[in-house]
């Protein structure tokens, strides 16, 4: 009896215990946010307009009706946006499933992408595996409005496209932390993905490019796809012409290696080694006999030659007119030679290294008719 | 049964901080610092065991004063206490915080504690028995999700995180190596739980064996954290470990929040490791002082240990605090009983001489 009664008591107790005490929130009393969009704000007082998309649940099992709600508010701060937003709705504005942030081109070119950032990085409620898209020429809030092509809402498009595109090569494809990292490693260098919205659709190709933490221009599509060559384990569609006819390539990265080496003026001198292996897919004009090793041969010199070409203009881009290392030069000087990386400003002198670009491709198939 | 004490004891916050401690020293070699403290944490293993084979059936409170003397000995023995109670009070300030981080942000950070340590009293007043009992039902809790962990981590690693390689020397490599052994407290209770195994000369095999196992898990985590967030932004992370697994993807895979495959762990670890301290405390200042009224001492020590809390003012002072306990753990499971075993053999003392 002795033990009974502390042990029922016990029993008694500890289910009063097991509601989470007063962290207790019921699913359907929070407001799930799906996306952040980050803007400049209209009124010159406040220093962010925060757009929110939240999950509408009533919605979601209704088929071809947008399942998404889109608010904005301007505010001094993203934690005190989020303070405003709560008190338009009857619900917990809870983070848990937020997957994608927007930020809007004149926000990006003006804040310091470490502060952006930091609301992010402290709340814990937040996944940093987080999509992260920069919008050329409009404003995140115009973006997240805008009505998806396929799907019921722009996130859910958003983050499909990012995932499915991670090997292909017209858009740079770099998520909210890793973006962040190459940032930090390379003091606020580094090339994110971009968003451009032509007309009522969104497209999801080329890049951003960030120095001093903040962003300087775009790339274009083509750009993109030839900066992948050297920052994405990437898979491209190559295209090649001779006088005798054009033929197509899709090609993937089989190897790339930076060779380091360092000149009497103490500067490193980089070589671009790049091979690849492919396939000819499409051949126009004169059709070849792919069964024929020189013929193979004609197009790996073709394919070598235009890809090499592809390396050397993103190489021009980075060095001669942004005069930014996004393409990770210094990242792999710091790693490969750490010594050489702190003996100079590599800021500075990175228009003026040396970079040789060597590729070569190889044609392993053809397919289904020679 | 010695290998489970010491896998469910060393097991607690700290494995989800430890990286960042070690970061700090070895930059992006950290991996190579795990890896030597792994080693020494073994060699450690060793002596804690030669030295509790010394005294079979004595704990080190006893046989503290013999080899050193009564005032040396005794100065020991307190220095032991204050270091558990350090290290109770800074792992309930951790729990608080990790509570109002993350797990409970609006509960008042008390309730929590309260209900653990209420059941930590309940347990550790029917003994050590009882506690290893609850401890071999909580092993497989605590490390199937770590092993769980280790495995999702394999596929989001990037080597170019690891590069590059001894950039500073190999001095900060060594300093790494002395800061992981000494981030795992839990080592020094062999020499008190001693008496408790049935033959310690036999426990080298298994205790080298759980600790081993141990060690992987956590060289796995701490160089899978820098091969998939870099050291910089290990450096700027509180809990490491926990952000880590929230980086990692598996599309189409229906679970998303892999940071939650940590919260059982840290949460039985935290439970286990007060524990066992909450034990030693109490029946060390019962074996003193002579006390029988041991759920009261027991008590007292939960009650004061959640007191001490009050005193640290905020996490930095926290994150401080943690960085001393890392080198006084040092002090606690290597110098002390190093010295204690090297005097003891020269003095012949001892059951084996």
């Amino acid at each position: 009896m002795k033990k009974i009664i502390p042990g029922l008591l016990l029993f008694i107790i500890l289910p009063f215990f097991l509601t989470s005490c007063w962290d207790i929130r019921d699913i359907n009393n929070r407001a799930f946010v799906a996306a952040i969009g980050l803007d400049l704000p209209e009124d010159p007082t406040q220093k962010y307009q925060v757009t929110f998309q939240f999950w509408d649940p009533i919605k979601i099992l209704r088929k071809n009706e947008t399942n998404t709600i889109t608010e904005k508010v301007e505010a001094q701060s993203i934690n005190q946006a989020v303070e405003l937003m709560q008190a338009r709705l009857s619900k917990t504005i809870t983070f848990t499933h937020l997957q994608l942030l927007l930020v809007g081109e004149d926000l990006a070119r003006t804040k310091n992408f470490q502060d952006l950032a930091n609301f992010f990085l402290k709340n814990s409620e937040i996944a940093l595996k987080l999509r992260l898209n920069f919008i050329q020429g409009k404003t995140a809030y115009e973006t997240l409005k805008s009505q998806p092509k396929l799907g019921k809402n722009i996130t859910d498009k958003l983050i499909d496209m990012s995932q499915l595109e991670k090997k292909f090569s017209l858009p740079r494809t770099s998520a909210f932390y890793y973006f962040l990292s190459d940032l930090r490693k390379t003091e606020g260098t580094a090339l994110g993905s971009r968003i451009v919205l032509p007309g009522e659709f969104l497209i999801r190709n080329g890049g951003a490019v960030f120095g001093d933490w903040k962003l300087k221009g775009f790339l274009s599509a083509e750009e993109a796809q030839a900066a992948n060559w050297l920052v994405e384990d990437t898979q491209a569609i190559v295209v090649g012409s001779t006088p005798e006819g054009t033929y197509t390539y899709h090609s993937k990265i089989s190897r790339l290696n930076m060779e380091i080496t360092e000149m009497p003026n103490g500067l490193p001198k980089f070589t671009v080694n790049l091979k690849l292996i492919g396939s000819i897919v499409e051949e126009e004009g004169k059709h070849l006999d792919l069964s024929q090793s020189e013929n193979i041969e004609k197009m790996e010199i073709l394919f070598s030659q235009v890809i090499a070409e592809q390396v050397k203009n993103a190489i021009h881009k980075s060095q001669k007119e942004f005069g930014i290392d996004y393409l990770g030069f210094g990242k792999v000087l710091k790693e490969k030679r750490p010594k050489i990386y702190e003996n100079i400003d590599w800021q500075k002198q990175f228009p003026h290294i040396p970079i040789e670009v060597s590729v070569k491709a190889q044609v392993k198939r053809f397919g289904l008719i020679k | 049964m010695l290998g489970i004490i010491l896998i469910v004891a060393i097991i607690e916050v700290d494995f989800a901080t430890f990286p960042r401690h070690v970061v700090n020293i070895a930059g992006e070699t950290a991996w190579l610092s795990m890896l030597i403290g792994a080693a020494l944490v073994i060699i450690t293993l060793v002596i804690l065991i030669k030295l509790a084979s010394l005294f079979p059936r004595d704990n080190f409170f006893t046989y503290c004063s013999k080899v050193w003397g009564k005032p040396i000995g005794t100065l020991i023995n307190i220095g032991y206490l204050v270091f558990w109670f350090l290290f109770v009070s800074i792992l309930l300030q951790d729990t608080a915080n990790m509570n109002q981080g993350i797990f409970l942000p609006t509960t008042p950070s008390m309730i929590p504690l309260i209900l653990i340590l209420i059941a930590v009293i309940y347990l550790v007043a029917y003994g050590i028995t009882n506690v290893i009992r609850l401890y071999q039902l909580l092993l497989p809790f605590i490390v199937l999700p770590l092993i769980l962990v280790v495995v999702l981590m394999i596929r989001s690693i990037d080597l170019t995180n690891y590069l590059p390689f001894l950039s500073n020397g190999i001095l900060p490599v060594f300093k790494g190596a002395l800061v992981f052994l000494g981030a795992f407290q839990g080592l020094e209770i062999i020499l008190f739980v001693a008496p408790f195994v049935t033959n310690i000369n036999k426990a080298y095999l298994p205790a080298i064996l759980s600790i081993l196992f141990l060690m992987s898990l956590l060289l796995g985590i701490g160089s899978g954290s820098i091969g998939i967030m870099g050291v910089e932004n290990i450096r700027e992370t509180v809990l490491p470990s926990i952000t880590m697994l929230s980086l990692i993807e598996l599309p189409g895979f229906p679970v998303e929040r892999f940071g939650l495959l940590l919260t059982l762990p840290v949460i039985l670890g935290i439970f286990s490791s007060l524990a066992v301290y909450i034990y030693l405390i109490s029946f060390a200042l019962i074996d003193f002082f002579k006390i029988e009224r041991r759920k009261t001492v027991i008590s007292i020590v939960a009650v004061l240990s959640l007191i001490i809390i009050y005193f640290i003012p905020d996490l930095t002072w926290t994150m401080k605090l943690r960085e001393i306990l890392i080198h006084l753990t040092l002090l606690f499971i290597l110098v002390i009983p190093l010295l204690t075993l090297i005097s003891a053999k020269i003095r012949g003392q001892g059951e084996l001489k």
